[in-house]
């Protein structure tokens, strides 16, 4: 004897998955603010520093590039405005990408017991996660601006437009991230990967730096949406130039795409994700 | 007021609406009847009285507390029991699975909860809805089959034990019970209605149907059981987007399909002659063409197809009911047994010719509105175990077409028999417009409650 079960969602086309993705994202919009608060009023609990860790991280990078281009190691370049603000804004944008890709990778292994007792949105717990990067990205940014003050320098009408420019990186993030956490979810060795490869990138990239883009380094960055995504926002926010604008639109396109798949895979995969925790 | 069983749905919504009655009212009435008609029918395979009342006193309290109610509150409706329900056992017309709780409702029964109707208990099905009948009697003449293997249900609704019941079809378990009680019977399109916790018997086959006593309590069944919206693209594309059939500017062309089929030759003179009666009937009304039709020769394979299709399906899905003799039909373990020594080839091949035979509908259907033939042979045999007349139905279950039961004739023995009306796959509400065009205007020669009321 069999019962008939529901009809595979797999049959109902991509434009219709995107559509019931929107909409149950659309009504687990109180949800995803609930899971942020969460996290946002529990996350520095029991820290002895507490909120300083978002200063201190950017401090502590740029003080290790500053120490290492002081003894030669690495050049950091020729940069127009003083390296405090150069390097607090690119860490800021950074980290949008690598903790940000960090944070969702661990979301839903982290909610373990809510996934395997509760059937809700899972995706909520990866948009709720990266509600995190945007309050550190925030106040780093505001930081940034009190820094340039202090340095006398007036903040470019173009400082504002983060919301816009920074998009591309952000969808690029949650797709990227949405893919990882499934993954976390089968093998806790991908979050080691995703840290391992962020802070790879990081030196292979001029974030901290400003070197100029020759040889290999050059040829790598030049196809790496990801250099697009990171250092035209901050040029645009800190210089108010743009440079590589074709290659930040298609990273952007990218960025969108990925975004696009990482989330339809995720929302494919994720009532199997309880059986996995 | 003691006659209120006799209400059709949309008429009991009405009144419960409008506070003319109360929906605990009118369910006690219900039970009353069953209370005076089961122990001769045997429609029933559970029920429970006290918690049909109390799910109606909920629905009375929903409304004195001015809270909305749903297009079908305070209507019983009788669910074939192989339907999952959370609150009754699913037993399948089978031993095997006396007392089993499925533990949810199947999608048609959670819409039709969500649209406060009352579901006071599970109606008898056939073995597994195939062909060894339950106990059910025809309402009209006891000792008399009513069809298999929905027979619980159109039992129920025949006898005004409720206005409303869910049968299934794969063959002409709709049709043929409607047809031998009297009643209207539908089965829509393949695929207009989900079938989630619903027992599987052939995939490409099962639809779920209804019994009622008016076309405009049919309308409203499909109104609230069938899917709607984007996420159902081909039925949003070919259903939600259309507007109403027709306002009667054109002309309904009608085929009555007689000599072409072989089942035709099968069926008694005295039908025969009734459908041709009534086809001359309809030839003389104003806004009706009609034609007789010669099916295409592929047609004449049609329960060939269907027999590979259905013994292979049933011998893979019993399997485990099949190793367990003693407790399946005879007529259950030969269907298996036979599927059994069907090679998957020979099912592709059927499932092949499947497809073709619809397409092959479809072009047909360009030309007609509608298909008008006998939906049985005749009217209800003699005993309940009697062996039935070829099927007339499972041809255009075959097709996925709409079909719709109309309760019309009367055989030698006084008994009701119907006439089915067949539409183009998805054109389920023209039929039922077609059908409602015939009842209105009072071209078909009965309705349900001549033979009922009678």
């Amino acid at each position: 004897m069999t019962i008939y079960s529901s009809e595979s969602i797999y049959r109902q086309g991509i434009g219709n998955i995107i559509r019931m993705m929107i909409s149950d994202f659309s009504k687990s919009r109180e949800l995803v603010w609930r899971l942020f608060l969460r996290d946002f009023t529990s996350r520095h609990k029991q820290s002895l520093l507490g909120w300083l860790w978002i200063v201190l991280m950017p401090l502590m990078t740029m003080g290790t590039f500053l120490l290492l281009n002081m003894s030669g190691i690495i050049k950091i370049g020729d940069i127009d405005i003083p390296y405090p603000i150069f390097g607090l804004m690119s860490f800021s944008i950074w980290n949008i990408f690598s903790n940000g890709l960090a944070i969702t990778t661990n979301s839903v292994t982290g909610a373990g017991g809510l996934v395997q007792k509760i059937n809700f949105s899972k995706d909520s717990l990866v948009f709720a996660s990266f509600g995190q990067v945007v309050i550190d990205f925030l106040i780093r940014a505001a930081l940034t601006l009190g820094i340039l003050l202090l340095y006398g320098r007036v903040p470019l009408t173009s400082f504002f437009l983060f919301p816009i420019v920074l998009l591309p990186l952000v969808f690029l993030t949650l797709g990227v991230g949405m893919m990882t956490s499934l993954l976390q979810a089968i093998s806790k060795d991908i979050v080691s990967f995703v840290n391992l490869g962020t802070g790879f990138l990081l030196l292979l990239m001029p974030v901290m730096y400003s070197a100029e883009q020759v040889g290999v380094l050059g040829k790598l960055n030049a196809v790496n949406p990801l250099y697009y995504l990171v250092i035209v926002p901050r040029d645009i926010m800190l210089y108010g130039e743009v440079h590589h604008l074709a290659g930040f639109v298609l990273s952007g396109i990218f960025g969108l795409i990925i975004f696009i798949f990482g989330w339809m895979f995720f929302y494919l995969s994720q009532t199997k994700l309880a059986e996995r925790i | 007021m003691n006659d209120l069983f006799l209400l059709g749905a949309l008429d009991t919504v009405r009144k419960i609406q409008a506070k003319n009655i109360s929906a605990v009212e009118f369910v006690a009435s219900c039970l009353d009847q069953i209370g005076k008609t089961e122990p001769k029918i045997h429609a029933w395979v559970h029920l429970d009285r006290k918690y049909a009342l109390a799910q109606a006193a909920k629905i009375d309290k929903k409304i004195a507390t001015g809270q909305k109610i749903g297009m079908l509150a305070g209507v019983p409706v009788g669910v074939k029991d192989i339907f999952n329900t959370a609150d009754f056992p699913t037993e399948m017309g089978s031993p095997i699975w006396k007392k089993f709780t499925p533990g949810n409702d199947a999608r048609v029964v959670s819409y039709l909860r969500w649209e406060d109707a009352i579901i006071p208990g599970k109606t008898v099905t056939a073995e597994f809805a195939v062909h060894t009948p339950g106990p059910t009697h025809n309402p009209h003449r006891h000792g008399y089959m009513t069809g298999t293997s929905s027979s619980g249900s159109a039992a129920a609704v025949a006898s005004f034990m409720v206005p409303l019941a869910l049968g299934t079809q794969t063959a002409g378990s709709t049709i043929r019970p409607a047809s031998y009680c009297g009643v209207y019977g539908m089965k829509p399109s393949f695929g207009m209605v989900p079938r989630t916790g619903m027992l599987k018997t052939t995939d490409s086959l099962d639809t779920v149907g209804f019994f009622s006593r008016s076309i405009d309590d049919l309308r409203l069944l499909l109104d609230v059981l069938r899917v709607k919206g984007r996420n159902f693209p081909y039925i949003h594309r070919a259903v939600d987007r259309q507007q109403p059939v027709r306002k009667n500017k054109r002309k309904w062309k009608v085929g009555v399909v007689t000599s072409s089929l072989w089942v035709w030759d099968k069926a008694e003179v005295y039908a025969q002659d009734s459908l041709r009666l009534f086809a001359s009937t309809l030839s003389k009304q104003n806004g009706i063409e009609i034609q007789e039709v010669k099916l295409p020769a592929e047609f004449n394979r049609a329960h060939q197809i269907h027999s590979v299709i259905y013994d292979k399906t049933l011998s893979y899905y019993f399997k485990d009911e099949f190793k367990k003799k003693t407790l399946i039909s005879p007529v259950m373990y030969e269907i298996v047994e036979r599927g059994q020594r069907i090679t998957l080839d020979e099912y592709k091949k059927a499932l092949d010719e499947q497809n073709f035979l619809s397409r092959s509908f479809a072009r047909l259907m360009d030309a007609y509105d509608i298909l008008l033939t006998l939906s049985t042979g005749g009217e209800a045999l003699k005993g309940l175990q009697s062996v039935d007349r070829p099927d007339s139905c499972l041809i255009w279950t075959l097709c996925g077409a709409p079909i719709v039961n109309l309760p019309m004739f009367i055989g030698p023995n006084r008994l009701p028999f119907g006439a089915q009306l067949v539409g183009r796959r998805y054109g389920d509400y023209g039929v039922l417009s077609f059908a409602s065009f015939l009842v209105t205007n009072g071209i078909s020669p009965r309705t349900a409650d001549y033979f009922l009321k009678t």
